[in-house]
């Protein structure tokens, strides 16, 4: 019977896994929410950038990565969310209004990230969005929401919704970061005003890019110990070097083990993918030990960040 | 409702048929569907609340108790602000689900009439 690898997760991480493990001579089978997989790659309008000085467009390397996971094997099915863990890294799957359990010898969790919130009063009001939503709705659906839009962040994120909300044809009457209790979203039924400070701009929507945060549920209900790490976005699972959580088989990789660049997010799949398929039997332990000594700085930073987190919480869902 | 629904011209909602860098968007308008007794035309395949949205319907639904307005916020199908009735049935997360020709959405005010013994406190 072969090994079987379950990948939950078709952004750039959980691609990489799948295709490295299927490699490997693993059966993977990548499951992935969205009707297609790619992950961020499908709503984001700006290259990505490799260390290597490279950039790629994100339709292009996520058509690249799904085409490398399906050429190592995998099976990937879309439309599927892994909605729950069973010990033995047996998972849920629902997809559409069927529920079923899904065996795996070994279980990559590659859930990615979920934008920060930001309470302000208006803040629910029709029109203010994530930044992520923002993109999903211009680059994605292709619809513009609204012209005038406000954006509160001032970090990469904030940029980058600021660059394709103009490469839309928004207008941005203003963005940055002011304290929740500066900031108010006027109605009545839909924004029509952000008024920050003493100042107060007529927008048609407002979107909040105050960063992302990790998306690791899935490891968390399974136990995985939780540590707290700004750097990283907020609450992370606290992982070894080989991206191993603890739990037995079970490995994360990507934004869902710290937010993160997209190249790190590809490089820790392919970790993982190899950490996993070691794990099984199916390859030597030289293959992952020559994977470690390849990683770049951001990897290691980031296995350095985790390393150091004090453990916030325990599970004892037994 | 107020005139917030529906003002296109308004607050400047469309949709993006050239882009600079994504290139032409070639889905036509081929569908339509019915939303608060109204035709909407939509493109086959896409979310019905992008739709909506792209036509200047800004209001979604309205929240059980306070009964404030609710718009879209994650788009991808995590916060529930996009809940509406579709074909009847309530909770349907309309940034995920995918427009057919002739599905009737209806704004969802609370929790929507097939509420299963909801304590009228609670609605």
């Amino acid at each position: 019977m072969t090994a079987r690898i379950v990948v939950a997760g078709g952004g750039p991480a959980g691609l990489a896994a799948a295709a490295v493990a299927g490699r490997a001579g693993a059966d993977v089978l990548l499951l992935e929410e969205r009707p297609e997989a790619g992950g961020q790659l499908r709503y984001r309008a700006q290259p990505v950038e490799f260390d290597s000085g490279g950039v790629e467009s994100p339709a292009l390397l996520a058509a690249r990565l799904q085409a490398a996971a399906i050429e190592g094997g995998a099976e990937i099915r879309a439309g599927a969310v892994v909605a729950g863990w069973f010990p033995g890294n047996e998972v849920l799957v629902v997809e559409g209004p069927r529920a079923t359990r899904v065996a795996a010898d070994a279980l990559i969790v590659a859930t990615g990230s979920t934008d920060l919130p930001y309470p302000f009063p208006g803040a629910t009001l029709p029109g203010v969005f994530s930044a992520r939503g923002l993109q999903v709705l211009l680059n994605t659906h292709r619809v513009r929401p609204g012209r005038r839009v406000a954006v509160i962040g001032g970090g990469d994120e904030a940029e980058e919704i600021i660059n394709d909300a103009v490469l839309a044809g928004c207008e941005i009457v203003w963005s940055g970061i002011a304290p929740a209790s500066f900031l108010r979203a006027e109605g009545p039924d839909a924004v029509s005003a952000i008024v920050v400070g003493q100042d107060r701009h007529e927008v048609d929507a407002i979107a909040i890019a105050v960063g992302r945060q990790p998306d690791a549920a899935l490891a968390t209900m399974a136990g995985t110990p939780v540590g707290f790490a700004a750097e990283l976005g907020g609450y992370t699972p606290s992982l070894n070097d080989r991206l191993a959580s603890g739990i037995p088989g079970l490995f994360v990789a990507g934004d869902a083990a710290g937010v993160g660049s997209v190249a790190a997010a590809i490089a820790e799949g392919h970790l993982a993918g190899l950490g996993a398929a070691h794990s099984l039997g199916l390859i030597d332990a030289a293959r992952v030990d020559e994977a470690l000594a390849a990683r770049g700085p951001e990897l290691r930073w980031r296995a350095a960040v985790r390393s150091s987190m004090s453990p916030t919480f325990a599970q004892p869902y037994e | 409702m107020s005139d917030a629904n529906r003002s296109t011209g308004g607050h400047g909602a469309g949709r993006l048929t050239e882009h600079p860098t994504l290139g032409p968007h070639v889905n036509a308008l081929s569908v339509t569907m019915i939303f608060d007794g109204q035709p909407i035309e939509a493109c086959d395949g896409e979310p019905i609340a992008a739709a909506l949205l792209a036509a200047g319907v800004r209001v979604l639904r309205t929240m059980p108790r306070s009964g404030d307005p609710r718009g879209g916020y994650c788009m991808i199908g995590r916060c529930a602000d996009c809940a509406m009735i579709v074909d009847g049935e309530p909770n349907v997360l309309t940034c995920v689900t995918l427009v057919r020709e002739g599905m009737v959405v209806q704004t969802q005010h609370g929790l929507g009439e097939v509420a299963w013994g909801i304590p009228e406190a609670a609605k």
